[in-house]
């Protein structure tokens, strides 16, 4: 009994997440001239994408390893708390932000390559975090130790062993907050202005302006398949993604 | 360590600046954001006599209600009974999909059903599915983890002592994972409450929920202050979710 429903359960994950991309094999299938993104704004994505992923990586490693060496609980809850609140309300509360960093520093975020970045970096920081404090909580003393003992400085130790040995979960942070950063669609919206023009606002433009199925369901399944794969080398990399 | 400890700290007070400047505004008397004009909470009792916004976050409560009850019961049937890898792999290829490409799917397979079977799921209904569609996976991975705490020991004695199946998971299985499950309740209620892309691409105009109507607002940059504190208001179930969510995890460590 308990098992037909769970069995259920499993087939409405098939039927509700994995069938409808079947409707977007079915537009395809009928046809249609193929609008392709301009090469800029491919390349604006990819840009802002990696920058995003890179500025992430960077800003999180710190506090990641402060976390899975020496944090509290308490400190591990803080940082990841942000997780929970959701992208539009994040968005949102930046746009408050820019608007007062512009009125005294004179610096405009809002409707800038920049200012998107910002969001994004904001937004995926948790990810970043907790696939780099997954990571490092792996490593073990003993190399560090030995690598002490032979007369290694402290950092010496860190850059040439566990910065290596953490690698992989580097990579595999990379890899996630690139995807998610691919497909971005409220970020450069609210903080973009629309200027800011990425590959999922052209997906959401395809849908809700121009109507054209066809484009946006080829458009759709190339990110879904490239996310595909770079889960697979992530899963590979990191045996449990904790999200 | 204590530069770390210094750093982590910073940064951790950063993340909560942006969020927190904008509670902030919600009770500030000024409609300029850089203008504090001293405390008011008039923009909360405009929001009070805006019936369009009740009327949408009414909506968002319910959808989040119902997706959140479906997803965290179905999703520890999922976690308890399908152990395998496999299917844990299905979900969490779920959870990592980039969401315009789950969302326009979703549209796609909405619109197809309108043509060929004639029923129009746009509006509530598509709302509900498209957000129990990602949803589901959430709960399976984010619950799948404590199921170790589940020890065969005592669901095979209650088996023995002649419990059916049924009574063995709400007698025993349950309560044991009580604290993950309602931690995942809130989680996955907070996620469908304020997310906004999935909503976009299955709701009908006729079906106003909280983050569409603020979008209407932060898609063309307006800043204004009774949406500020409907943004506040939207952020307590995140809060929530996330002070019972990590209480909960210490139970088990």
């Amino acid at each position: 009994m308990i098992r037909r429903v769970a069995l259920a359960a499993f087939a409405s994950v098939v039927l509700l997440f994995y069938v409808p991309f079947l409707a977007l094999g079915y537009y395809i299938s009928g046809g249609g001239e193929l609008k392709l993104p301009s090469l800029s704004m491919v390349a604006t994505t990819f840009l802002l994408a990696a920058a995003t992923a890179v500025v992430a990586i960077a800003v999180a490693y710190p506090a990641a390893y402060y976390l899975a060496k020496y944090g509290s609980e308490f400190e591990f809850a803080l940082l990841t708390a942000p997780l929970w609140v959701g992208t539009l309300l994040k968005a949102y509360s930046l746009l408050a932000l820019f608007a007062i960093v512009e009125k005294f520093t004179g610096i405009a975020l809002w409707g800038t390559a920049a200012g998107v970045l910002v969001g994004m970096v904001y937004e995926y920081l948790p990810y970043a975090l907790l696939t780099l404090y997954a990571a490092v909580e792996k490593l073990s003393e003993t190399p560090v130790t030995a690598a002490r003992v032979l007369g290694a400085s402290r950092l010496q130790a860190f850059f040439r062993v566990e910065l290596p040995l953490t690698m992989p979960g580097v990579a595999a942070a990379f890899i996630l907050i690139f995807l998610f950063a691919m497909g971005e669609v409220v970020m450069p919206a609210v903080l973009g202005a629309w200027k800011v023009y990425t590959f999922g606002s052209y997906v959401w433009d395809l849908y809700f302006k121009a109507r054209d199925f066809f484009s946006g369901s080829v458009l759709s399944l190339v990110l879904a398949a490239l996310s595909l794969l770079a889960t697979y080398v992530v899963v590979r990399t990191i045996r449990s993604i904790s999200i | 360590m204590r530069p770390l400890r210094l750093y982590t700290w910073a940064l951790a007070a950063a993340l909560y600046v942006p969020i927190g400047v904008m509670v902030a505004l919600s009770f500030n008397n000024s409609k300029l954001p850089y203008v504090w004009g001293g405390f008011t909470l008039r923009w909360y009792q405009e929001l009070l006599r805006w019936d369009q916004a009740w009327q949408a976050v009414f909506n968002s409560v319910v959808v989040a209600l119902a997706v959140s009850f479906t997803a965290t019961l179905l999703g520890m049937f999922m976690a308890y009974v399908l152990r395998q890898d496999k299917y844990l792999t299905i979900s969490q290829v779920a959870v990592v999909m980039p969401e315009v490409s789950e969302a326009l799917s979703f549209a796609a397979a909405l619109w197809l059903v309108k043509t060929y079977v004639g029923v129009d799921l746009f509006g509530p209904v598509g709302v509900f599915l498209a957000h129990l569609a990602y949803t589901l996976p959430m709960a399976h991975v984010l619950l799948a983890p404590y199921m170790a705490y589940v020890s065969r020991s005592a669901v095979e004695a209650a088996r023995i002592f002649g419990a059916s199946e049924l009574k063995t998971m709400t007698a025993v299985v349950m309560p044991i994972l009580m604290p993950a499950f309602v931690a995942t309740f809130l989680i996955v209620f907070a996620n469908s409450f304020d997310t906004y892309v999935k909503t976009a691409f299955t709701t009908s105009p006729e079906f106003v929920t909280a983050p569409v109507l603020l979008w209407s607002y932060a898609a063309r940059g307006r800043g204004d202050p009774t949406i500020y504190a409907l943004a506040s208001l939207m952020l307590l179930p995140s809060l929530v979710a996330a002070v019972i969510y990590f209480r909960a995890v210490k139970r088990y460590s």
